[in-house]
């Protein structure tokens, strides 16, 4: 549990802020780096994360990049996760009309006053779901830990079952994630109807 | 490095292995997605539904599916809830349950969101023309639901496709698998660099199509 | 003779190849009231959008009160922006904020006020507007006229050397365009500067002291206002002053 709920943290930190950059350079930026880093997006969408960790962990010591099973989940979690978050923060971003950036550069503010005071703020609101779906997905790849041997709660679980043929600790390490989870998935359920009704 | 990577010569030998785990993602991905598909269906059905104790365990259920981990859920199916059910265990069946199970509760909301995305206010005008109920449904629902549910049904299924590879985990013979069997064989890491890529080629794939299948139904609803 | 406030040379401005401003320039001094009409498409919009760079031209130079505006240096262009003021079709206004914090926002962050004094002007300015009454509304719950006059108290409060309107009343319901009509009249006889696009001819033949008819891109005429709504010279602009009125 521990080490899933460390996992998790630590990807959420890690990818919130260069998904909120990627989103906001794609939006705001020069052709040529949104429309590369677009591209880049949608290819990453395009691969299995189970395949990205697989590939650090036992590929890459090959190119002389060796990192631990931790780290290996680790970067490839939170390289998806920045995708992702990047993606709901684009949507949100994409929501807020052109006529606000207008108004507000009207009258005379500066970018980031413009972004932090005007924009994001709207954003933010339409964000929610999206992101609180983000963070379902994101403590859900924490699972992926397991297919390397770490000892996350579903690792820890397998082990005991294969070792031992006692199939509690999975009850346990299933009734642990979905005590994680589904008050995530609540809140996004909420958040979701919130959005509904007020379109 | 290259060599260690991309080697072709390597990938021409692993072929007929990588195209077999290939043929099994597949066919789990085919079972699978119609497993999904139809279970989606029943339970928007049950959503619909006059009966509350069925609404209610329709949106537990997707609830539920929703939060477990693809991984989690695929491991307590294999070895707990088959077992516990006497079926047989068989990775193929276990795996194609698992992810039609949750993926079929994806399913069941993009159905009931693509229902809610047609305006009442037609179906009312339809009505008071004198259209009976089906009609309606045949001629103004259908076909704007159909519309509205391309998009995300087809991000649904790209997502299905990218859960395939979890199927390694419980021994089923997939791409992910036969890949790490090739590794083994010829100790390069060239058949994983091409299982990713196959895996890209598909996905790509299925963006244009959907993209595609969007277009055709656009036109043929502004016709 | 005085410096104009406002100075345009030669601005084009292409949009995916076509050319929607050709060669446009035109000064306007201080206190005056330009009105800006034509045909839809002629360009009006993105002309006065160019004004303040919110659409960089592709040739031509913008000055206020002699001072050039360029995307060179972020701080010089907002420091400029904040003496100009501007009005939206659509409003634009900020619907996360109460109506006064969209009038104080661009107080602090732009002029750098303290809160409370920021906070005071824009009360003050919102009165002035006759929405006193309704400082902590959010816009979702104004009326669109009521809106627009928010709008406008949020660009008179930074007393701007120079005012923009962007069809002001095009996107309002008849009731409501007189309220805010009767707002810029009150601005024009305190002396701003304006420049206004619209439709409201009555509005123009009562307010503008001078008018540029704009078609397809060019400055078709340039006169005072009296002059070319009696008689206009062009052909095209009395088919459009006889469609209008």
């Amino acid at each position: 549990m521990f080490v899933t709920l460390q996992l998790a943290t630590l990807t959420f930190f890690l990818a919130i802020v260069p998904g909120l950059l990627i989103a906001l350079a794609r939006r705001l930026g020069p052709r040529w780096l949104a429309l590369p880093l677009g591209a880049m997006v949608n290819l990453v969408r395009c691969v299995p994360t189970l395949l990205t960790v697989v590939f650090i962990y036992l590929a890459l010591p090959f190119a002389g990049i060796t990192l631990s099973a931790f780290a290996s989940v680790l970067l490839g979690t939170t390289f998806m996760q920045v995708v992702f978050f990047s993606e709901a923060f684009r949507g949100a971003l994409a929501s807020v009309g052109k006529g606000q950036f207008d108004a507000a550069y009207a009258c005379g503010l500066r970018t980031t006053t413009v972004l932090r005071r005007v924009i994001l703020p709207q954003a933010a609101l339409v964000a929610a779901p999206a992101f609180a779906s983000s963070l379902v997905l994101l403590v859900q790849n924490t699972s992926i830990a397991s297919a390397v041997a770490v000892n996350d709660m579903i690792g820890t679980a397998l082990n005991i079952q294969t070792n031992y043929g006692d199939p509690a600790p999975l009850v346990a390490a299933g009734i642990g994630y979905l005590v994680l989870i589904v008050p995530l998935v609540r809140l996004t359920r909420r958040w979701e109807r919130r959005m509904a009704m007020a379109l | 490095m290259t060599s260690h990577f991309f080697n072709l010569a390597v990938f021409w030998r692993v072929r007929l292995l990588l195209l077999q785990g290939a043929v099994g993602t597949a066919k789990l991905a085919f079972v699978a997605l119609a497993i999904a598909l139809s279970i989606g269906i029943v339970v928007f059905a049950a959503q619909l539904g006059p009966w509350r104790p069925l609404r209610w365990a329709a949106e537990w259920f997707i609830d539920l599916m929703r939060a477990f981990p693809v991984l989690v859920f695929l491991v307590l199916t294999y070895y707990l809830f088959l077992p516990l059910l006497q079926v047989r265990i068989d990775p193929f069946a276990a795996a194609a349950v698992a992810f039609g199970l949750k993926h079929g509760a994806y399913f069941a909301e993009i159905y009931r969101s693509a229902w809610l995305a047609v305006e009442r206010g037609q179906i009312q005008a339809a009505a008071s023309l004198g259209l009976r109920s089906w009609r309606i449904a045949q001629l103004v629902v259908i076909p704007q639901a159909a519309l509205v549910i391309l998009p995300p049904l087809f991000n649904q299924i790209a997502f299905l496709v990218r859960d395939m590879p979890f199927a390694f985990v419980i021994g089923y013979f997939e791409l992910l698998t036969s890949a790490r069997a090739a590794e083994v064989l010829v100790r390069n890491s060239t058949p994983l660099v091409a299982a990713i890529l196959i895996y890209i080629l598909a996905l790509l794939l299925l963006q244009w199509l959907g993209g595609r299948i969007e277009e055709f139904s656009r036109r043929r609803l502004e016709a | 003779m005085l410096r104009p406030v406002l100075s345009l040379a030669n601005i084009c401005k292409s949009f995916g190849g076509q050319p929607i401003l050709r060669g446009i320039s035109f000064d306007v001094p201080s206190g005056q009231v330009l009105a800006v009409i034509g045909p839809s498409g002629g360009g009006k919009s993105t002309l006065l959008r160019c004004i303040n760079l919110l659409e960089a031209p592709d040739e031509g130079i913008v000055k206020l009160d002699g001072e050039t505006l360029t995307r060179d240096s972020a701080a010089r262009l907002a420091e400029l922006r904040s003496r100009i003021g501007m009005v939206f079709q659509l409003f634009n206004l900020f619907p996360h904020l109460t109506a006064r914090q969209n009038v104080s926002l661009a107080l602090k962050y732009a002029l750098k006020l303290k809160g409370d004094e920021a906070d005071a002007r824009a009360e003050q300015t919102l009165a002035r507007v006759g929405l006193a009454h309704k400082i902590d509304a959010y816009p979702r719950h104004l009326s669109g006229g009521q809106q627009q006059r928010v709008a406008i108290a949020r660009a008179l409060v930074m007393r701007p050397r120079l005012m923009l309107f962007d069809e002001p009343t095009s996107a309002l319901d008849a009731e409501m365009v007189a309220e805010v009509l009767q707002v810029m009249r009150d601005v024009v006889a305190e002396g701003m500067t304006m420049v206004v696009v619209s439709h409201e001819m009555r509005f123009v033949r009562s307010a503008a002291d001078r008018i540029l008819f704009i078609a397809e891109g060019e400055v078709v005429e340039d006169r005072p206002a009296r002059e070319f709504l009696d008689d206009p010279v062009e052909e095209r602009s009395r088919r459009f002053v006889a469609a209008i009125e």
